[in-house]
């Protein structure tokens, strides 16, 4: 009886933790990872927006390990996630700056060919 | 720690998450999802985005609700928070990718445009060109007719000048051609009226002049020699000059083209002091101006 009572406990302490019954998160990780890539590969360090979200990225994927070497499964992976979504991040603030880019240049050729019009 | 303490320990933990303050990670996310969504531009160029970010919202509230401020609540709510920036990132991105698609074709309307002034303006070009061309064929013409008539003319004056050389003696100054009659051939001494051995000469030099440039004016003056009154020997040149001048228009010359002058003594061509010089100057000369 008493033993059963200390297991029950034991189980409504750890229960909330939750750490022993999730499996490791090895796809999520390996899905921020991929993200984590492209953002790299886009030139995310170049832009400063988005250099300060692949930096949040990387920190987490490393938090990421840490998390699941200590069997914190769960935590690990929503870290993982946290991960993913800073490196969906910095992608988008590379993509935006070069669309910004492509912007101003496209209307200043426009306004110039314009003024030539009107002014020959 | 005993056993009991254990569970006052278990029970405690388990109030205390219904019961913490709202996290800051939490309300971040909040104010992050109102920021996105209250874009109009968010909702219009990046639905699915913003819904997904809603939906990571609503899964951190849940976290909060049902457990409280725990790790797993914050991690959620920063997720939650990061989705929505990018949702609003996404729709603004989407904006420039319009605004380069709208500048990029007004570079079109406008570079078409420029190519169809361009157009229009080569044809205009070509078009002045072909009527200058043309211009310069008549003017070539013009020039040919031009030189035929002086050509014409020049012949003219060289008849003119010939047949008068016949009949009288002809010369080139500073006035003209300069044609001499003889006071002696044309007048009885003293008087001013022509002799009728004068005329078939003069009729001559009618059908000179008229032969002659078209466009000539004439003057017609008299001379005497220096002997007798100046005023008389004036009076006598300009009755004589008058008398020539009339012959000639009876003959056919335009009275518009012909004067007469008197000059008296005073334009001798030779030595007043001989009979031979006296002779010469007394004289009647015919001028003829080419035209100005």
């Amino acid at each position: 009886m008493r033993t059963q009572f200390i297991g029950l406990t034991l189980l409504f302490l750890l229960a909330p933790a939750g750490c022993a019954t999730f499996p490791p998160p090895t796809d999520s990780l390996a899905a921020s990872m991929a993200s984590v890539q492209t953002a790299e590969r886009l030139g995310a360090e170049q832009v400063p927006q988005a250099a300060l979200s692949l930096r949040l990225a990387q920190d987490e994927v490393e938090r990421t390990r840490a998390l699941m070497a200590d069997e914190k499964n769960r935590r690990a992976h929503l870290m993982a996630l946290r991960a993913a979504s800073d490196a969906e991040l910095a992608i988008a603030l590379v993509r935006e700056h070069h669309a910004q880019m492509e912007a101003q240049r496209a209307e200043a050729s426009a306004a110039a060919a314009d003024a030539a019009r009107t002014n020959p | 720690m005993s056993f009991r303490s254990l569970l006052f320990f278990s029970a405690s933990l388990v109030l205390a998450g219904c019961a913490t303050s709202i996290p800051r990670e939490l309300q971040e996310a909040r104010a992050a999802y109102h920021r996105a969504a209250e874009e109009p531009a968010t909702l219009q160029k990046a639905p699915a985005r913003l819904y997904e970010a809603r939906e990571a919202l609503v899964a951190a509230e849940r976290s909060f609700n049902d457990d409280g401020d725990t790790v797993e609540t914050r991690d959620r709510a920063y997720i939650a928070m990061r989705k929505a920036e990018l949702a609003k990132v996404l729709a603004r991105t989407e904006v420039m990718l319009e605004r380069t698609a709208q500048a990029r074709s007004a570079l079109r309307e406008a570079k078409e445009e420029k190519a169809a002034q361009t157009r229009e303006e080569l044809a205009r070009t070509r078009a002045a060109l072909v009527e200058e061309q043309a211009e310069s064929a008549l003017t070539q013409e013009q020039l040919e007719a031009e030189r035929a008539r002086r050509a014409e003319a020049e012949r003219r004056a060289a008849q003119a000048t010939a047949a008068l050389e016949r009949v009288a003696s002809v010369k080139q100054d500073t006035r003209g051609t300069v044609v001499t009659l003889s006071g002696s051939v044309l007048f009885a001494s003293g008087k001013s009226k022509l002799l009728p051995a004068a005329a078939s000469r003069l009729r001559q030099v009618a059908d000179a002049l008229l032969a002659g440039d078209p466009n000539a004016t004439f003057v017609v003056e008299g001379h005497t020699d220096s002997t007798g009154d100046p005023a008389l020997n004036q009076r006598l040149s300009e009755e004589r000059a008058n008398a020539v001048r009339d012959f000639l228009i009876d003959k056919g010359v335009p009275a518009g083209r012909i004067e007469a002058r008197g000059q008296g003594s005073t334009q001798p061509v030779a030595d007043n002091s001989t009979a031979e010089g006296r002779a010469n100057n007394r004289r009647v000369e015919l001028i003829i101006r080419p035209p100005a």
